[in-house]
């Protein structure tokens, strides 16, 4: 008697779990690059859909770094913005759509109408010094490399407190200091933002990430005014390659989800900063994620899109490379049919598709619709 | 002129390429005849997100990948010694579609050369569970087409077969060889002794 209860429970808890489970079927060749291109150009970013159903791509293309789709697929316009946006959302903000975005090579953070005309922009400069001077020097030692460059070899790295005409003054991260000559050889590196990502939360503050640097989180009001810093290489956050952040509005209050790609991790911090725990590990390299009603899918840059419910269970995935890639090289002529080769940008669209774009030299999207 | 190129240098906007620059580069190389593994290693460690200085950069190559042999799995290091030399750019490391363009940056590489004779023909490679920093293992035939795989922590590389293991030379053979000798003598002396006798 016992078996066929077992075997009974065991049935209704294999089909409450089937149940549980979304699928995705791929829709091929959907993206239909700009005129006179065979693919839409060089891919390092992100990808966002705005409430008409419309799709935004970012391209490393200068003054046109956003290319914009219609539901359908086909080009429309490209947007004159600037080259790398690395990291960008499309949200509502007290009545209108706006884009908000990270522009990683300049170190700022940009906010725009759907057309692309700039509205506000918190520069460089509103960053807290303490993140933003951080940089090292290195010294070239005489010697050169293989290909007849000089080599180098660092001397120093600190918050730089002082400059003259002579030398700079770093303090160091024991607190202490040290004044660096300006002398021939002598070269600075590793300014101490490379914003990659930023979202809004419901109160129309700006969460920023500086996900290729020390992986600090910044928070500026609606108005561009800092507010705080949180997160970084420090505990209990320990962050490494912090690759973007989402405010996660399926909770209540909503959350800041943190893709920790150099910890394999997703984990949820609050508005203010405070951890709330580790939802994942051992993803293959999260490096952006896109909320539809309770789930979550999040573009592996390793090779592969995953698709979570709130609970933090994965529920389904797509375009699995089984080899792994996580490089730009991966040419038109080498890439299978549904198979991802570096997901790094990713967004349900209003009816919980799924489109992702790639890291990739020639640009690349995919695109899976929900069964 | 100096101060204000070196000001300008500090105050232009940073053109960042971290992507590709995160991991661990290895190339592999089959050396002598297919029957030596060489691995060049490299790994930034200025404006790496994932490596804060210099001793990271070491301990994180030392720890990089491990050598699935046989039936073991010994990390590479223990098998062979790595040198380690600090450059300003990634050599041979990276494949030439993953270098990253001229930034107008200084650029600190360590870079790691190892080199093993595996003691059986078939080898994997393996980055240790847990371990956060990424592999792309890559080789280049002189005649053929790029191969590469990203490993991450718990991933296993493809086999590499080798054209002939180093021979393994035991401290208990000669022991084993003299033990052989002495019984066949004890278990054949009387044939012996009689073959010297009457022979």
């Amino acid at each position: 008697m016992q078996r066929p209860t077992l075997l009974l429970l065991s049935s209704l808890a294999m089909i409450g779990s089937v149940t549980a489970q979304v699928s995705y079927d791929l829709v091929p060749d959907f993206i239909t690059p700009p005129p006179g291109k065979e693919t839409i150009g060089d891919g390092h970013g992100e990808i966002a859909v705005d409430s008409a159903g419309n799709i935004y791509v970012s391209v490393q293309e200068a003054n046109a770094g956003i290319q914009v789709y219609g539901k359908d697929g086909k080009f429309i316009k490209a947007l004159p913005l600037p080259a790398s946006l690395h990291g960008f959302v499309i949200r509502k903000d007290e009545g209108a759509e706006y884009i908000f975005a990270a522009v990683l090579g300049e170190a700022r953070v940009i906010k725009c109408k759907l057309d692309g005309s700039v509205v506000m922009e918190i520069p460089t400069s509103a960053f807290p010094a303490e993140q933003r001077d951080f940089v090292t020097f290195a010294k070239a030692t005489g010697e050169k490399d293989a290909k007849g460059r000089p080599k180098t070899a660092p001397i120093a790295s600190g918050v730089k407190l002082a400059e003259s005409k002579t030398e700079i003054t770093l303090k160091l991260t024991d607190g202490s200091q040290k004044v660096i000559a300006k002398e021939p050889g002598v070269a600075a590196s590793g300014g101490g933002l490379k914003l990659t990502n930023c979202d809004v939360a419901p109160n129309g503050d700006i969460y920023v990430v500086d996900g290729y640097g020390k992986s600090w989180i910044f928070v500026f009001g609606r108005d561009g005014s800092f507010k705080k810093v949180f997160g970084g290489p420090v505990a209990p956050y320990n962050f490494a390659n912090t690759h973007k952040i989402f405010i996660d509005t399926r909770f209540e209050p909503a959350r800041v989800f943190c893709c920790d790609r150099g910890n394999k991790r997703i984990l949820h911090t609050g508005l203010d900063g405070k951890m709330l725990g580790v939802i994942a590990t051992d993803l293959r390299n999260p490096s952006s994620a896109s909320f539809h009603g309770d789930l979550v899918c999040i573009a592996e840059i390793a090779g592969r899109v995953s698709v979570w419910d709130k609970a933090g269970k994965m529920v389904a995935e797509c375009g699995t490379n089984p080899t792994m890639t996580n490089t730009p090289g991966i040419a038109p002529k080498d890439w299978q049919k549904g198979i991802v080769t570096s997901p790094h940008g990713i967004t349900f669209d209003n009816d919980g598709n799924i489109l992702e774009t790639e890291w990739n030299k020639w640009g690349r999207v995919l695109r899976w619709n929900k069964k | 002129m100096f101060p204000l190129l070196l000001f300008a240098w500090i105050l232009a906007p940073l053109f960042v390429c971290a992507h590709g620059t995160e991991f661990i580069m290895a190339r592999m190389n089959l050396i002598e005849d297919q029957s030596l593994i060489e691995l060049r290693l490299g790994i930034d460690y200025l404006g790496n997100p994932m490596i804060a200085d210099e001793a990271a950069a070491r301990a994180a190559l030392e720890e990089a990948l491990e050598v699935r042999h046989g039936e073991k799995t010994t990390r590479f290091t223990d098998l062979a010694p790595l040198t380690l030399e600090s450059s300003s750019s990634w050599e041979d490391t990276m494949p030439d579609s993953l270098q990253p363009p001229d930034d107008g940056q200084p650029h600190q590489i360590m870079i790691g050369t190892w080199r093993w004779k595996a003691d059986v023909r078939d080898i994997s490679f393996t980055v240790a569970k847990g371990n956060r920093n990424d592999v792309l293992l890559w080789r280049q035939p002189p005649q053929g087409e790029l191969h590469s795989t990203l490993l991450l922590g718990g991933d296993v590389s493809p086999v590499v077969t080798l054209s002939s293991p180093a021979t393994i030379v035991s401290p208990y053979w000669p022991a084993l060889g003299t033990s052989t000798i002495v019984c066949l003598i004890a278990l054949f002396r009387r044939r012996i002794f009689s073959s010297l006798r009457f022979g």
